[in-house]
């Protein structure tokens, strides 16, 4: 299979950073385990170029086994995982996920992609997270780049990216299935099957289900916010006889999540969620060096939030792809984009868009260079130029530098402006309430980042690596709302200017090949500031809403290769503008393997508190163990 | 060339903007980590080792001999010492345990060479889509850049050949001939 041998390498880069051994060299491949030898791969295949640039950039990488080991058994439980994100669990539907600050229900700032498919809401621009879910047992690996990578990744990459990717279907041929239930997990089950025809295409398909117990309030009653979620998938991955790599995914979900809000919804009745996507990718190789990709897929959505949103969807996105070396020094990643969304509001008459039904458009052509200066030294220059509906042209470059200091280690540094481009949140909307509501404003323009960070990659010794990086956020025109004197409600704007800055360390340690810890530590200091002349004083609120320190012990014990201890210690700083308190959060998994094709495991979470509050909402997490059985028949022909 | 190929391994993520030279290989550097891990994980019939080495065995000139000796030679398995020696593909490789079969080689000399190693305790490495099917054991892919490999097992069965389940449980087992 043609996939370009220098990712490969990139590949490699962050499989030996992320899993193995650390930056130090020469490294001895002989000394991996053969699951790591295999492991060593393309990181984002799907995004190609985009590694090349996330050279120089904070990067995390979560594999799969590895969220698994840990008891992980959807994706916000996973990406609580790594370092550098803030997860906070509003009620039992619902999350806040941000990187750097800006976190909420409407967190805008974060671009999320799965197999390549960018899945956040152009609506808001943020992730219907209670929507997004995988067969987890297929999940590859999830890769975070903290701070903007908007060149490669698209305008909403301005805090950062969380990339998901699941393994191909011919890595998940046979069978596997599971079940299992606890008390706030109450029953859980899913079964994939893959199979192959022919000598190169293999397919696999699943289906899942789960259904969550309601939290509780913090008097012990009930929140009433269950949940249930069902789900099937296809994947096809193919390779032509001229060497042509295709991809077809497919998957559709429904979701009934509970709603008792009597001044909203006074019959009680669910609210449901249901929808589907169809992806495509192309890939073939032109020439050495000249990779060729088109992508394109479309999404169908639809919610229902009893009394306050309902929503139809439709996205349809097309990207092409191409990345070429030219001469011996520049690598040249270049591409265009096309993304058309129509969306159809209920309209319930507590948020009203405006009008109800709009198609709206976006286009982008971006390019990017890297440039090497010397065989230590690398330089990476890129421009994204985007047209979107609401804001007319903007322009997001990047510069990225990266040098290797020594055998052991390697500094960068970068400097980049990326935009959140406007919305129908901001443009649309309508919150019909006097002096508290809002109103949409189409002057909206987009808001600004210009970002500065330097890291260091280190190998202290051939067991101990340490990634560092401080970053400085100047960000300008933030959303935030001007009041004005009824009748006019009071108007979206760009009012207001922060200025985030902040330190991430994280550190892995094996002292023995059965054995890894994870230590991360995460500083921020997030500072906002109004405009000259606005008289609003609300924005500012989100400076107290993001936890200053957070940290991370995970570890992966495996004593015998029957049994298996996981377990995360995470601290998570109080919320003062939410009044959430500091927090230690404590979870372990035990897993034994009885028989080559059984697994069985036990999962407790939250063991510190009985229950919290994550978020603002009276909805608190509870302590809760869950079991499970998995079955996987080993393959035999 | 080396010394600047670990700087660049040192450098983690920068590897990226390596020329595709350096990748190539990189590759072949993971392929031979592999084949030393193949050497820990297959058994070979007591009568057909010597006591000494195993000998990993490549046709002569090709770039992965030169990794090979880099990566793997004189590493150790248990009791005995990883050997590469190079052979004419002319030769008859009765004393490899490995012998693996350059991309490049035309397939009628392949099927020749697989019937003539038939049933002898040599595990064929190959890369061609058909291998297994042509009576070779091991055929080594790749899947969305990552190395995988294929196993026939039936053939490595009539060679006297026995697989560690740590091996199977990563191999994708096919039929073979």
């Amino acid at each position: 299979m043609s996939t370009c041998l220098s990712l490969r390498v990139c590949g490699v880069g962050l499989a030996l950073w992320a899993n193995t051994v650390a930056a130090q060299a020469p490294v001895d491949l002989t000394e991996l385990s053969l699951e790591a030898l295999l492991d060593i791969q393309v990181t984002s295949v799907s995004k190609r170029p985009q590694d090349l640039a996330e050279a120089a950039a904070s990067v995390y990488v979560l594999s799969g086994d590895e969220a698994m080991r840990s008891g992980a058994r959807t994706i916000p439980e996973a990406l609580s995982l790594i370092p550098g994100l803030h997860v906070a669990q509003i009620d039992g539907q619902r999350w806040a996920i941000s990187a750097r600050g800006f976190n909420g229900t409407v967190a805008d700032k974060l671009e999320v992609l799965i197999d390549g498919r960018s899945v956040y809401s152009p609506l808001f621009s943020g992730v219907f997270w209670d929507a997004q879910d995988i067969f987890m047992p297929d999940l590859d690996r999830i890769e975070v780049i903290r701070g903007p990578a908007s060149v490669l990744w698209g305008s909403n990459a301005v805090n950062g990216v969380v990339n998901i990717v699941t393994k191909s279907a011919a890595q998940t041929q046979g069978t596997l299935a599971y079940a299992g239930g606890g008390d706030e997990l109450n029953a859980f089950a899913g079964i994939r099957h893959g199979g192959q025809w022919g000598e190169n295409n293999h397919w696999r398909a699943y289906l899942r289900h789960w259904q969550r117990d309601e939290q509780t309030r913090e008097d012990g009653s009930d929140a009433q916010d269950s949940m249930s979620m069902n789900q099937a998938g296809l994947r096809i991955d193919g390779v032509t006889r001229g060497g042509d790599e295709w991809l077809l995914d497919t998957a559709a979900y429904a979701n009934q999540l509970q709603n008792f809000d009597p001044a909203l919804n006074p019959e009680g009745r669910d609210n449901e969620q249901s929808g589907g996507h169809l992806m495509s990718r192309w890939q073939r190789n032109l020439a050495e060096h000249s990779v060729l990709s088109l992508q394109f897929f479309w999404e169908h959505t639809e919610r229902i939030q009893q009394g306050s949103f309902g929503e139809v969807r439709d996205t349809l996105d097309i990207e092409m792809r191409h990345s070429i070396s030219l001469g011996e020094r520049h690598h040249v990643v270049w591409g265009l984009g096309h993304r058309i969304s129509r969306d159809e509001q209920d309209n319930p008459p507590l948020i009203v868009f405006i009008p109800a039904e709009r198609t709206v458009q976006n286009s982008n052509l971006f390019v990017s260079d890297q440039i090497t200066l010397n065989p230590r030294s690398h330089l990476t220059l890129g421009l994204r130029l985007e047209h979107n509906e609401f804001a007319g042209f903007a322009i997001q470059p990047d510069a990225r530098i990266s040098h290797i200091v020594s055998d052991r280690s390697t500094i960068w540094a970068s400097v980049s402006r990326a935009l959140r481009m406007p919305n129908r949140l901001d443009s649309d909307v309508l919150i019909p309430i006097p002096n508290a509501g809002a109103i949409g404003n189409p002057e909206f323009e987009p808001e600004e980042l210009l970002a500065k960070e330097i890291g260091l990659r280190h190998a202290l010794s051939r067991d101990l690596s340490v990634d560092a990086s401080v970053f400085h956020n100047d960000y300008d025109r933030l959303r935030g709302v001007e009041p004005r004197s009824p009748p006019d409600f009071p108007l979206i704007v760009n009012n207001y200017q922060a200025i985030a800055s902040g330190l991430e360390i994280s550190s892995t340690y094996r002292p023995h090949p059965q054995l890894a810890l994870h230590f991360a530590y995460n500083y921020l200091d997030l500072d906002l500031s109004p405009s000259s002349g606005t008289a609003d004083v609300v924005t500012e609120a989100a400076e107290d809403q993001a936890p200053a320190h957070q940290a991370w012990l995970r570890w992966d014990w495996q004593p015998s290769s029957k049994q298996q201890w996981g377990g995360q210690l995470r601290y998570v700083d109080d919320i003062d503008g939410f009044d959430v308190d500091a927090f230690w959060d404590l979870g372990l998994r035990w897993s034994y393997r009885l028989h080559p094709d059984w697994t069985v495991a036990v999962n407790a979470q939250n063991l510190l508190q009985s229950q919290r509050r994550e978020w603002e909402i009276d909805s608190e997490v509870q302590r809760s163990v869950f079991a499970e059985v998995i079955w996987q028949p080993s393959l035999r022909r | 060339m080396a010394r600047v190929l670990s700087a660049l391994l040192a450098g983690v993520l920068l590897l990226a903007t390596a020329p595709a030279s350096h990748a190539n290989e990189l590759e072949l550097r993971v392929r031979a980590a592999f084949l030393y891990n193949l050497a820990k994980f297959v058994e070979w019939p007591a009568q057909s080792l010597s006591s000494q080495q195993i000998n990993i065995c490549v046709f002569q000139g090709s770039n992965f001999e030169k990794v090979l000796r880099q990566e793997i030679e004189g590493k150790s398995v248990g009791t005995r010492v990883v050997s590469v020696l190079s052979i004419q593909p002319s030769e008859l490789p009765g004393t490899c345990q490995i012998l693996h079969v350059e991309e490049s080689l035309p397939r009628e000399q392949l099927q020749t060479l697989l019937r003539t190693l038939k049933q002898q305790p040599v595990l064929t490495i190959g890369h061609r889509p058909s291998f297994t099917r042509d009576g070779g054991i091991l055929r080594l892919k790749s899947d969305q850049g990552r190395l995988r490999f294929e196993i026939a097992l039936s053939s490595g069965r009539i060679a006297g050949l026995g697989f560690s389940s740590k091996l199977l449980r990563v191999a994708e087992l096919v039929e073979g001939a």
